[in-house]
This record gives structure tokens, sequence and C-alpha cells, in this order.
């Protein structure tokens, strides 16, 4: 086949921005799976891309994200269930260390429980992009402070909760949060008492959580200083049972109501108020609902197109474009209206965008950068190969799942890809090709209609591993042509293949080398 | 960059990179050009910035000890008086960290010799109490709190940007900028790339640096795909070039700096030590602490912890930089500050913690020579009776005015650079001279020559004596008319005193021997006459 006709037949809708939101309904043709399948999952196989095509979006969300998800079973092992003593409490420095080296141990051991459901995502239903999305908004750090660590019980717990709550209703997500364990660690509510209410984590829940400082399109203030301070008092009385020997009166990484640590008082927040309670209405449930919920409803109803705005936001830059000021204020309006509309159900909110013609629009196609995960385990998915440094290399190309930077996040867009990690990229990206045997290159390319004929070949190799061919010129695809066809000819390349010849394998293996030292590689 | 510009600048660099062996078609490429060739960067000053992220406690920093309303406010967390350190009888208190069991006395040695200063009260109008919010705020050198402008440039990003005029198509051959650190941070960023690099292992940076330029070449488009696919072709680039010039200042430095710094912190310091010694052009070094958010457990049993420990990572960093800048010869092209986001509420939060504030202090070191050492603060301050609504301490100086202080003496930047980055003029503080060097800085003049060859004219052998003043980094080199260079004589550190080196020159003609420190160059003739 002639490049030409190839790419008409993987050409686009439009070649236009649309900032409207208008639903894409048109089947799928290859190009747009494999755009669908970099965007919401770590990256696309071919027999996946092969199964959405002809289809339309709105015909496969539904297997695609199901609407009740089901959550993966605990890892088997002891720490799910059983905390740690406190290190700060072990009394001396050798046995503290002793403990700290165990909640490391099981730490990585609950992130690679993780990385091993991202790898697992070549067939629908897909989840763990999600995951991996909230884990960037409702940061949790591991090493939270200079002194302390947050248990791996409760890491694994956390990550339970953004996989049940990912597509769920915003209220009921922020709500599950704030009372999740981890948080209650990070974000200091579980020093917070009677006497004393910690602003940490109510700042940081209208801030980085739900709103911001101010609403993101108009600039208003979303909140004053006093608001902080107040509906800090509503989020005082939560206790968790993190450390062994401690109390839990609901079981170990349970979180609890502690009655004398919550302030009774009443409280003035975003100009509403929470009255005051005696002491007989100071119960798990009543303060659950009213201060708890309370301050989230308050939010909502007082801020709720900020809120919706703010999220909305979040997701255009982690699914469309992550440049800080990419989305339009019409995109991100239309976004929020439809958001809240549907009283902030994150499922309509996601549907809408990737469904919509803005999403596949060819401007927005191969503009993200790969965010380390989706860079290693994207490649590993491509290959069909299984790295077994992973971990590693997600944290060394600077995403420390569960250990962002600080509770902003990691930075994103731009900051990927920097003087340390591209020549780690790069290492990386080598490292794990060259776990593909050669008979795993032959059997990846032979899935591909038409292998036998080299161009065709070629150019579904770059279609593949590249995020946009429309945009690569041909002298590019003809030295890629050159280097896959290691010097043999165009009229033996289909009989090298289907014979497993190993200087095919030697041309498959060149040209994806090659185009790992590509720019493009590195975008999706 | 526009999509005229670009393609204005694309048509300049095409011509002169044709001659590159990977050419494959005649679009642009990258290209490198000589640091000195700079505009104002020909001076070698270097500027640190150390970045205390999180939020420090300035009160707990430089403790208002003399003031009984401090241990009102702070019931639980307060250092009691004769546990600070006092710069002799006056009412400036160091938190001991800062000081015991640090590096050569720690920073109140530091101040004592007039190599430090404290900025009280550095801060802005408005403060916003998000770290996130007040972190760009500082980090972009300008005060917006409205959550709808997005802060995207860096102060030194924007001020770089204006000095590497033909970036990316054309960048210095040392990196300007360096974040030691794995990411590039908003202050190094602009609208048209990343101004610095990220860097923290030259020996990784260079194994894995070498072949890894991509063989397209740019795009000439201006679509969100082109932006990016030229921003990773950059730093790709960057990468290769830049992993050389590092591995080659490093491999040099590591042999000679003297201190044996500390863990932590210190480490990067040292890093940034060798880099300099080693010959790396580099202006800006720019290093991040975190964990300054201590809402709680602030510190514990007998005034340890995490703050403490965090304060005396700081202090011995600094210190100990500073010692082997002094040992080196390069202490004078030093000047560096702490920033910080914020500092903490003036009264404690009860949970062992302090939650955000607005102003706090800063420290600024340096040589001497260039640094104004003293304590800045207006008369009262801080005033810990008049806190603003929401409790925290009034702010002073506006934080940008330091930032000029080191753009102007240091970096040399003039009225327009400043007008440009900030969008408004701000008066320096005063807590830096510019430095006015010369070799008579360094060198002892005897009869007008810095240099003295004896016997000159001379039948082939000579000796080249020089007196030096103080430590330097110098290179003594003899070259011919022809300005090819025929002996290098020394290059490196050299202690003060009376230094001579013997040559040998076996054909008849004269000679130049060149002598260079820092930026200064000074040159004597040679006569060979057989």
């Amino acid at each position: 086949m002639k490049r030409r006709d190839f790419i008409s037949q993987l050409a686009l809708i439009d070649d236009t921005i649309l900032n409207d939101l208008s639903p894409y309904t048109e089947p799928l043709n290859l190009r747009q799976a494999y755009h669908l399948l970099r965007r919401l999952s770590f990256a696309p196989t071919y027999e996946l891309a092969n199964q959405l095509v002809g289809q339309t979006v709105s015909q496969i969300f539904n297997d695609m994200f199901e609407t009740t998800p089901t959550l993966p079973s605990a890892p088997n092992k002891n720490w799910v269930a059983t905390p740690n003593e406190d290190p700060l409490k072990a009394g001396n420095p050798a046995l503290r260390f002793e403990i700290e080296a165990d909640i490391k141990k099981n730490y990585a051991e609950f992130i690679d429980w993780w990385i091993a459901l991202m790898k697992d995502e070549t067939k629908l239903p897909l989840r763990e992009k999600l995951v991996l999305f909230w884990s960037t908004v409702w940061t949790i750090e591991f090493t939270y402070d200079t002194e302390a660590l947050i248990p791996p019980g409760l890491c694994y717990k956390n990550n339970q909760v953004l996989r049940e709550y990912s597509l769920g209703n915003y209220r009921d997500f922020a709500e599950a949060v704030t009372l999740d364990g981890a948080m209650l660690l990070y974000q200091s509510l579980f020093y917070s008492n009677r006497k004393i209410a910690n602003e940490n984590y109510m700042r940081e829940l209208m801030e980085l959580f739900m709103m911001g400082t101010g609403d993101i399109i108009t600039g208003n203030p979303n909140y004053y200083e006093s608001d902080v301070q107040e509906g800090s008092k509503a989020l005082t009385g939560w206790r968790n049972g993190a450390y062994l020997h401690e109390p839990a009166p609901k079981g170990y990484f349970n979180t609890y109501f502690s009655p004398n640590d919550h302030i009774i008082e009443a409280k003035s927040f975003l100009n509403n108020i929470i009255p005051s309670r005696t002491e007989d209405q100071n119960t798990e449930d009543q303060v659950r609902n009213e201060e708890v919920r309370g301050i989230i409803d308050i939010i909502l109803k007082e801020r709720k197109m900020s809120v919706a705005r703010f999220i909305s936001d979040k997701m255009y830059k982690y699914f469309v474009y992550s440049e800080p000021k990419s989305a339009s204020g019409e995109v991100i309006n239309a976004l929020a209206q439809i958001f809240a509309d549907s009283n902030l159900n994150l499922r309509t909110l996601f549907y809408s965008l990737i469904a919509s013609q803005h999403f596949f629009s060819t401007d927005n196609i191969g503009i993200q950068f790969k965010t380390p995960p989706e860079y290693i385990i994207g490649l590993e998915i491509m290959l069909g190969v299984k790295y077994a440094k992973s971990r590693q290399a997600i944290f060394d190309l600077e995403q420390e799942l569960y250990d962002p930077p600080n509770v902003g996040s990691w930075k994103g867009y731009r900051t990927w890809i920097s003087t340390k990690t591209y020549p780690l990229r790069i290492k990386y990206a080598n490292e794990i090709l060259i776990t593909a045997t050669n008979q795993t290159l032959l059997t990846l390319v032979k899935k591909f209609n038409n292998y036998q004929n080299l161009d065709n070949c070629n150019l579904n190799l770059i279609e593949y591993f590249l995020p946009d061919i429309t945009k690569i010129d041909n002298e590019r695809i003809n030295r890629y042509k050159d280097i896959l066809a290691n010097n043999i000819s165009s009229g033996q390349w289909g009989e090298s293949i289907d014979n497993n010849d190993s200087k095919a394998a030697d041309g498959i293996r060149n040209l994806i080398k090659e185009i790992i030292l590509s720019p493009d590689f590195q975008l999706c | 960059m526009d999509r005229r510009t670009f393609v204005k600048n694309t048509s300049i660099a095409t011509a002169a990179v044709i001659a590159a062996p990977y050419i494959i078609t005649g679009e642009p490429r990258i290209k490198t050009y000589s640091n000195d060739k700079i505009n104002s960067f020909e001076d070698d000053s270097i500027m640190i910035i150390l970045e205390l992220f999180g939020g420090n406690d300035g009160l707990n920093s430089i403790i208002p000890a003399y003031n009984d309303f401090y241990y009102t406010l702070r019931p639980n967390l307060s250092y009691p008086k004769e546990f600070c350190r006092q710069f002799e009888s006056s009412d400036l208190y160091f938190n001991p960290n800062l000081v015991d069991g640090v590096h050569n006395g720690g920073l109140l040695q530091m101040f004592a010799e007039g190599k430090l200063a404290i900025i009280e009260g550095i801060g802005y109008d408005n403060p916003n109490l998000s770290h996130f919010r007040s972190q760009d705020i500082w980090l972009s050198g300008i005060n917006n709190s409205n959550n709808s402008v997005k802060l995207t440039e860096g102060w030194l990003g924007r001020f770089l940007a204006r000095k590497l005029t033909g970036y990316p198509l054309e960048i210095p051959e040392h990196p300007v900028a360096i974040q030691l650190d794995g990411t590039l941070s908003l202050l190094l960023k602009s609208d048209i790339g990343d101004m610095g690099i990220a860097l923290t292992d030259p020996d990784r940076f260079y194994e894995l640096g070498s072949n890894i330029a991509p063989k397209e070449p740019l795009r000439t488009g201006n679509s969100k795909y082109d932006k990016e696919y030229n921003f990773v072709y950059t730093i790709a680039k960057q990468s290769e070039i830049y992993s050389k010039a590092v591995k080659e200042a490093y491999d040099k430095g590591k042999e000679l700096i003297k201190v044996n710094y500390s863990s932590g912190l210190a480490q990067k310091f040292g890093l940034i030590s060798s880099l300099i010694a080693g010959g790396l052009k580099t202006k800006i070094y720019y290093v991040s602490l975190s964990n300054f958010d201590s809402h709680a457990q602030q510190q514990s049993g007998h005034y340890e912890g995490q703050h403490p420990t965090l304060l005396r990572h700081v202090a011995n960093a600094i210190s100990e930089f500073m010692d082997d800048a002094i040992q080196l010869g390069y202490a004078e092209r030093i000047a560096g500050m702490t920033i910080s986001e914020f500092g903490r509420r003036a009264y404690d939060n009860g949970s062992n913690g302090t939650d955000h504030g607005a102003s706090s202090m800063q420290f600024v070191f340096g040589h001497d020579n260039y640094v104004n050492g003293a304590y800045y603060r207006e008369q009262g301050k801080p005033d810990l009776s008049d806190l603003d609504d929401a409790g925290n301490i009034k702010f002073q100086y506006d934080y940008r005015r330091t930032f000029v202080d080191f753009l102007q003496s240091w970096m040399g930047a003039n009225d327009d650079d400043i007008q440009a980055v900030f969008g408004q003029k701000f008066m320096p503080i005063g807590v830096l001279n510019p430095r006015a060097v010369s070799v008579e800085n360094y060198v002892d003049l005897d009869n007008n020559s810095a240099i003295k060859i004896f016997p000159n004219p001379s039948k082939g052998n000579a000796k080249v004596e020089i007196v030096l003043k103080r430590n330097a980094i110098i290179n003594l080199e003899i070259y011919n008319l022809l300005g090819f260079k025929v002996i290098d004589l020394f290059n490196g550190p050299i202690e003060p005193g009376k230094h001579s080196f013997d040559l040998f020159i076996e054909n008849n003609g004269t000679y130049l021997c060149l002598l260079t420190i820092g930026n200064i160059k000074y040159s004597t003739k040679l006569i060979i006459n057989k």
C-alpha cells in the first residue's frame, strides 16, 4: 500500500480545533482507536485497538468503563490487614529503623501490586489510568515529612477508594477521601482535637482537591482565611487505627470518631452556620453527616460552578492536553456545565469529554507527554513483554507513585522531560526492548494486516509506536523503511518474516530502537 | 515565540549549521556558542538560590528571644533565650541549630565575619497562604493571587530568555543555569523553553547522554504538536551537549574541592563546588529543600526533630560551601540567597506545629567584599503585637527587592531588564555590591606588571613569576603571535604568595604570556632571540 492511501485510510474527521463538545458519533477507525487507548489506558495493543474499530464511542463506553467498578483483590500480604508499630514510638533508633525498613518493603510491594494491575490493562474494562489520574489529584505522600511514613495498608485502602469512586459522584468521593486513613495522617487531621483544629487538610481540600483558591475562570476568590480556620473545626475528631497496639475500635486501618476530640461549638463557613451541638449529638453518624458531609455540601452549594470548572479542567489537562493555558474558557465552561447539571457525576463528565469531536480533533493528537507509567508500562504493553524493574524505572523518571514531591502533586506537562529524565527514558526504553525476544518481535509484526508487504509493515509499526504518523515526512518514513528492511529486499520481506528470519527480527528491533530516539516517542 | 519569529530564527540558523555531519536535510538544527558571548555575562559571577519549600518558620530561625510576646504566642514551640545563640550583646538570636555543631561555627560565625545578611520581614502585599500560589508568586516574580491568571514563567526564566536570544536554535556551550533536581521548576521556565537544566548525577548524565540526540530536524510549524515535539528535541539535544560539558568540569573539579561535605543537602553544594572549580561557566545554581511545611511535629524533645534538622542541613550546606569557595579562591564570585514561599503563623497550632504564615526572613550569603552583611529590618520589627487578620507577621520588604539586588549587581541586568522581568521597577535592598574586579585585586603589580619574565629577551629558557594576593583559580599560558597556544604553564587553583614557572621555547619570535583569572586577562610580551 502506498503511504498516501494508508494515511487517507487513517484520516480524521477534521483539521480544526473544535471548541464545542458536540459528540463524535462516527465509528472509530484504527487511528482513533489508538488515540483513545493511548489516552485512556497506558498504550494500545493492536488487538484491542482493532476490537474498538468500527464502533462508536457511545457503543463501547460501557464496555470500557464498568458502571460499578469491580475492585481487584487485595495483595496477599500481611500488611494489608495488620499494621506495624508506630516507628516514632519505638523507643530506640535501632528498633525504629527496623520497623521503617519493614514499612518501606511493604510500600514497594503495594506499588508493585498496583503496577501489575496497570500492566494487565490490555483488555476491557479499563480503570487504572483513572486511578492514576486521581492519585495525582488526591495526593498522598508515603514519606510525608522528614519523620514519618504512611502505613502501606492505608495507601492500599486509599488506592481502592480512588478506584471505587473514579467515575462516581464527586461529593461522595470527597467525603470518602476526607475520612480515608492515609489522608487523615498525611494532612494532619489526625492531630486535630477539641482545643486545636489543624488547618492543613481544610485548606488543601478547598485549594487542591475541590475548587482552587479562586475560580479558575472568573478569578473570584473561593474562600477566605477565616473559612479555612472555621472549616477546620468541623473536621476535628477523626482518628484511624493505623498502628499496632494503638486504639482501633473499628479494626485496624479503619477510621473512627473520637467525640472528645471534636469541637462542638458552632462554625461559620462560607457564610453558612454549622450549629453547635450538645455532647449527646456529638456522635459519629451525626458529625459525619452534618459536619464532614456538611462542609462538602456547603462548598457544593456555594461554589458549585467553581468546583465543576476546577475538576473539569483537571480532567481536561490529564486526558486531552496538559499545557497550563491549553483549554479555552469556552471548553471548560461547557464541560463544567454538563458536570454541574449531572450533580457532579464524574462518569457523565468523563464521557462528555472523551466522546466529543474536540477529543478526536487532529489538533489534539500526539500532544501529551507520556507520564512515567505511560512511558514504561506503555512500552511493555506495546511490545507484549514484562519488565522486572518497572517500579524503579517509573520512580527514576520522577514519578514516585504515592510519593509526589508535595501535596500539590507532580507539576506534569513539560516537567516530565528534563535533562535528567530524558537520557533515562532512552535507557529504560532500550532495556525494555532487550527483554523482547526475536520471536516476540516477529509475532508482534505478524498481527498487522498485510505484514508481508514491507511498506505496509513499516507504516504499521510507525503508526503503532508513534502518536501521529501524518506528521512524519516521507524522508523519515523511507529512512525507517531502510532500517526495517535490514538489507532484505521488498520481494523477500514477507518470506523472511514467515520464516522467522533473525535478520528480519533485527530489522524490527533496529527500527524500534530508532523510533525510541525520536522526540515524538515521548508524546502520546 | 510567535510563528514569524520562529521562522526568522530558523532561516538564520540553517545557514550556520550545514556542516553538521548528521545532517539529513537543510532543516533547522541546534548549534552552540561560547557562554562569554552572552551579553553582560562576560563577568564570572555566580548566583545560588536555595529554596526552603513548605514555608520556613522564620520566627524559629532568627528568634525574637528578647520579646516576651514570642513566648506568649508560642507556648509549645518557643526556644528559651538561653538555648538561642546571640550575636554579641545584640537582639539578634540564631536558632542553635544554625550554629551548634555546624561547620566552622555556622551562620553565626558567617554573620560575625560579614559574610551573611539577614533580611527580616521579606514578603509581599496581600499574602497568599497557598503553598503553590505563593511559591508561584515567589518564583515568577509576579504578585498576583488571581487563580485564573496562570503564572508560567519564572523571573529568572524570563531574564535568561532575554539573554539567550537565539534559543533554541543557538544555545550556549555550558548551561546558563542548573537546578540540582530531577525536574525543572517554574523559576527557570520561560515561554520559549527551559532556561536551565536539571542535574542530579554528572557521571550518570554523561553515561546516558551520548548519542541520544534525535536525527530528525526541528519542526518549523507552530501547532501544539510542533511545539511539544521541539521542546523534547531541545531537551534531547541539550542532554547530549551538556552531559559532556558537565562531566568534564565535574571530573576536574571533584579532585580539587577541599571540604568534606556533610550528607544530605550539603552534598548538592559539594557538587556545585566541583562544577565551579572545574570551570563550568554556569551562572545560576538552584537547589530546593522540602519539608518545611510543619503543621505538626515541628520539633520534638530537646529542640530536635523536623525543623531543627532542616535548619542544620541549611547551615551546614552554606557554611561548608563558602569555606570551600574561599579555599578554592572563587568565593568572591558567589552570592546566594534563601527563599521560601512564606513563613509560619505567629502563634503555634497546638499540634506541635505552625500553620501557613505570611512574611518571613531571608539569608543572603557570599564574600564579605560584596555582601553587605547586616541584619536588615525596620525598627521594632518584626512586631508580634501587630499581626494581620490571619495572625501573621506583616511584611516590610517586597521579595523582589532582593531579586533586583541579584539581577543588577550580580547578573548585569539594566533597568530595561528589571522592567521586563517584573513588569515594574523595584529598588534593591542594597544587600549586594557589584564586583569591580581587576587583576590588581589578585596580583601584586610590581612596576605596573602583573607578570614578570626574566630574562626577557631570552635565548629559550625563561622564568615566569607572579605574586598572588589571595586564593584564585588561574590560567597561565604562552601564545605565539598567530594566536596558537604554545605552552600551558599552569591551570587550576593556587594559593597566595610568589609562584614561578620555568619555560623553554624552541623557535625565535615574539610571544604573549597570558594570565587569566576569572574573566580578567593580563598579558606580557616575551621575546625569544637565540
